[in-house]
């Protein structure tokens, strides 16, 4: 086979432009001036503040935040953020299909709480049967984010039983029991009535009622929720109801005009208005609400209820000091680790250390435009696998350049040394990095984000040495040794 | 270098530093694990001004009651710490409590409350026999490839010397009380995967030589295989070992404890493919070839 180094490298080049063309944007992105960087996200942040910009600095946002969406995105750990993972529970249901079904169900009405809530770039995946992982990278105000995914949303409107819920029916009110000589209908259940306490802010059980158990109206007829102002000038939550809810809603509400009803949301009765004319598509729920909170509970009646009762089982709050504390110190170790590297080659294997150094950089430029094509996520984990990456990556190169050292002394020319050295040394490279894809295989399947990072590093970073160190530097050095008729070889 | 000569010393060395890895894990001191793996409630705080962790803890444990522990991460100059407790029903009231205490009598040192996390008990449980369960995965899968590419004899002695780095790396988290998280269970499969690396040179020459070298001992031919790789061994050990050097230092509190694995896997693994491996390698053929004459 007749050897052509000069074609092979410049398609090598023709590589290294094609690979620009994805870290383009992420060079770009990064240079930016990080308050520049920041407007990115305004759209998501405060929408009211982005309609009343002009229509030149909307565009502005909306090119910043393209050209973040073409970047390299960042990890939880080093833009800060929030990380929850919900479970379900098994035992509420029948058989595994139902579980599946509604932990299904679960992630859409979630991820359609998320939408509405405003975090750009959210993610939200099922983790084994039971569990639904919800990341929200920059989140600032993690509480209500909390507050808007540990709540079911179940909405359900049920009648006062007035005669049976007077409070000397009841032994202890505290408790809710009743009285030994009342008997609870079986169509009855007592719930509590629970109220703000205005001065705590904590949301505190008052008293119990005795309602209906089945719900004359639930939250599924709901075509819509927002926020009003109440009649004190107060923020209530006004719903509107489908065409089926509407009539079902106005035969409960003329039927039984003066009684009261109601409003039961995730097993918590939250007010229970006396019906004073007849309802038909629209009502109001009041509770001492903070606009915030009215807001929050409008978007999870629109998003609809949970279909299980899902428990937090792992909650991490990132501050973005943490961030960009890591991301600074992964990048400064990240270049000295690699400067020391490149010195070392360079003093130890001379020119052909220059090689292996050429080499090495085109490993991580290769790799990090790879990151940026699968649209990876860089977590701190990803940086330190960067790292080892530049440590091991020489790995080759060293193999290759002691085989040639060893050829050389044997007294073979410097073309069949490099020949034979190339060569040799490729069964022990290659098996080398099989065994490590399996290990960097078997961590990939580590269910959690920033393992997976670290993993998915490794595994491009050595299918990239495979081809820099091996086809890049071997076409590298034919071309020299042949160009210039070389018969000595600095290694 | 006589490498197979020195087998018995370095059987020696090796026996007893697992022994006193093991009998840390067991006995002394067991894993510290994080609550990862455990389940609890952690906070990541940090101090603009100099602190120890003694201080904090005096005054964390005397006026929150339950196992609190307080632990110092990175060099200790970074003035960060990591303050955990078990898993209670209400965990954000803990997280408050503490946060409190802290910021209440340590206003002065400028506290930075950088993280928090909570774990459920359960998750922790299913995340350990994960870990257990992956690297024996790992371990089984090279033990498959090397069977197919080498030999058994070969890839029974690579995998003895990966349990041995394991072991010893992780017995050196166990007597320092280093945290066991997630990162670590990487860095821990990573020295896996590096060590086999070097194993792996050398038993590729021992292959190359076994052929061309017909008639010479095989302990001849390993020697010779060790010595011939033994600049390279060198040489990539210490690239490697400046990266992960470089990340030790300058890498930052959260990824200290995992560069500490790697650079004490690394020299471990450097040293096992050299002294262990192929010793091993060297008398499970004896063994064998003596069981064939008999």
């Amino acid at each position: 086979m007749k050897k052509r180094p000069l074609y092979n490298l410049i398609f090598v080049g023709i590589l290294v432009v094609i690979f620009f063309i994805p870290l383009y944007p992420t060079i770009k992105w990064f240079s930016l001036q990080e308050s520049k960087r920041e407007k990115a996200e305004l759209k998501f942040e405060s929408p009211e503040k982005y309609e009343s910009l002009l229509p030149s600095e909307k565009q502005e946002i909306d090119n910043l935040k393209e050209m973040k969406n073409k970047a390299l995105k960042l990890g939880l750990d080093l833009q800060g953020g929030m990380h929850i993972v919900l479970e379900a529970n098994p035992a509420e249901f029948k058989n595994d299909e139902e579980l599946s079904d509604a932990v299904q169900r679960a992630l859409e009405i979630i991820r359609n709480r998320v939408d509405q809530f405003g975090v750009s770039e959210p993610l939200i995946t099922r983790q084994g049967k039971t569990k639904i992982v919800v990341e929200l990278p920059g989140e600032k105000d993690p509480e209500r984010a909390e507050r808007i995914l540990n709540v079911q949303g179940k909405l359900e409107f049920k009648l006062v039983d007035d005669k049976l819920s007077e409070p000397q029916n009841f032994e202890d009110l505290k408790e809710g029991i009743l009285k030994k000589d009342i008997v609870l209908p079986e169509d009855k259940e007592i719930l509590f009535l629970w109220e703000k306490n205005q001065q705590t802010g904590v949301i505190e059980k008052r008293y119990p009622l005795v309602v209906n158990k089945e719900a004359a109206l639930t939250g599924e007829y709901l075509a819509d929720a927002k926020v009003v102002v109440g009649q004190m000038g107060e923020p209530v939550v006004a719903f509107s109801l489908k065409a089926e809810g509407g009539s079902i809603f106005y035969k409960v509400t003329s039927e039984n005009k003066g009684k009261r009803l109601a409003i039961v949301l995730d097993g918590k009765i939250r007010s229970a208005p006396v019906i004073r004319e007849a309802l038909s598509d629209s009502g109001i729920i009041e509770g001492r609400f903070s606009i915030a909170e009215a807001k929050d509970l409008a978007l999870i009646l629109r998003a609809g209820a949970i279909p299980a009762s899902l428990k937090i089982v792992e909650k991490r709050i990132i501050g973005p000091s943490l961030g960009s504390d890591s991301i600074k110190s992964g990048t400064k170790a990240a270049l000295i680790g690699a400067i020391a590297v490149v010195v070392f080659m360079l003093i130890y294997y001379k020119f052909s250390g220059l090689i292996a150094d050429i080499t090495l950089f085109l490993n991580i430029y290769f790799l990090i435009s790879v990151l940026i094509m699968l649209k990876y996520t860089l977590t701190l984990p990803g940086i330190a696998g960067i790292v080892l990456t530049i440590g091991m990556a020489v790995d080759a190169n060293v193999l290759i350049f002691e085989r040639i050292k060893e050829e050389m002394r044997t007294g073979k020319s410097i073309i069949t040394a490099v020949d034979t050295g190339f060569k040799k040394a490729f069964t022990a490279i290659f098996d080398a990095n099989v065994t490590t894809l399996i290990t960097t295989f078997v961590l990939s399947q580590f269910g959690t984000g920033p393992i997976k990072g670290f993993a998915v590093t490794l595994f491009i970073g050595l299918v990239a040495n495979l081809f820099t160190a091996v086809f890049v530097a071997r076409n590298i050095f034919d071309y020299i040794i042949m160009k210039f008729n070389l018969n000595k070889l600095s290694i | 270098m006589k490498f197979i000569k020195l087998r018995k010393i370095s059987y020696l060395v090796s026996g007893l530093l697992i022994l006193f890895s093991l009998y840390s894990i067991i006995f002394l001191k067991g894993f510290n694990y994080s609550i990862d793996f455990t389940g609890g409630v952690l906070l990541h705080m940090k101090f603009n001004k100099n602190i120890t962790a003694a201080e904090l803890r005096k005054v964390i444990t005397s006026k929150i009651k339950g196992n609190i522990v307080i632990q110092n991460i990175g060099l200790p100059e970074d003035n960060q710490f990591i303050i955990k407790t078990k898993y209670e029903d209400e965990p954000e009231k803990k997280i408050e409590m503490i946060k409190n205490v802290v910021n209440e009598n340590f206003a002065e040192k400028e506290p930075v409350l950088l993280k928090n996390e909570t774990v459920g008990p359960t998750i922790g449980k299913e995340l350990r026999k994960l870990a257990f369960i992956l690297i024996g995965i790992s371990l089984l899968g090279i033990l498959i490839y090397i069977s197919i590419r080498f030999k058994f004899n070969y890839a029974v002695a690579a995998v003895l010397a990966l349990i041995h780095d394991v072991t010893i790396t992780s017995g050196m988290l166990s007597f320092y009380e280093k945290e066991i998280d997630i990162p670590i269970i990487a860095a821990l499969l990573t020295i896996i995967g590096y060590s086999l690396n070097d194993t792996i040179v050398v038993f590729d020459r021992i292959r190359e030589w076994l052929v061309i070298k017909k008639g010479e001992t095989l302990e001849n031919i390993i020697d010779s295989a060790i010595n011939s790789t033994l600049t390279r061994t060198a040489m990539t050990s210490l690239t490697t070992l400046l990266a992960v050097f470089a990340l030790f230092i300058f890498g930052g509190p959260v990824i200290h404890n995992f560069a500490l694995t790697m650079l004490v896997g690394i020299i471990v693994g450097t040293y096992s493919s050299i002294f262990v491996a192929s010793p091993i390698y060297y008398d499970w053929e004896m063994a064998l070839a003596k069981r064939k004459k008999s």
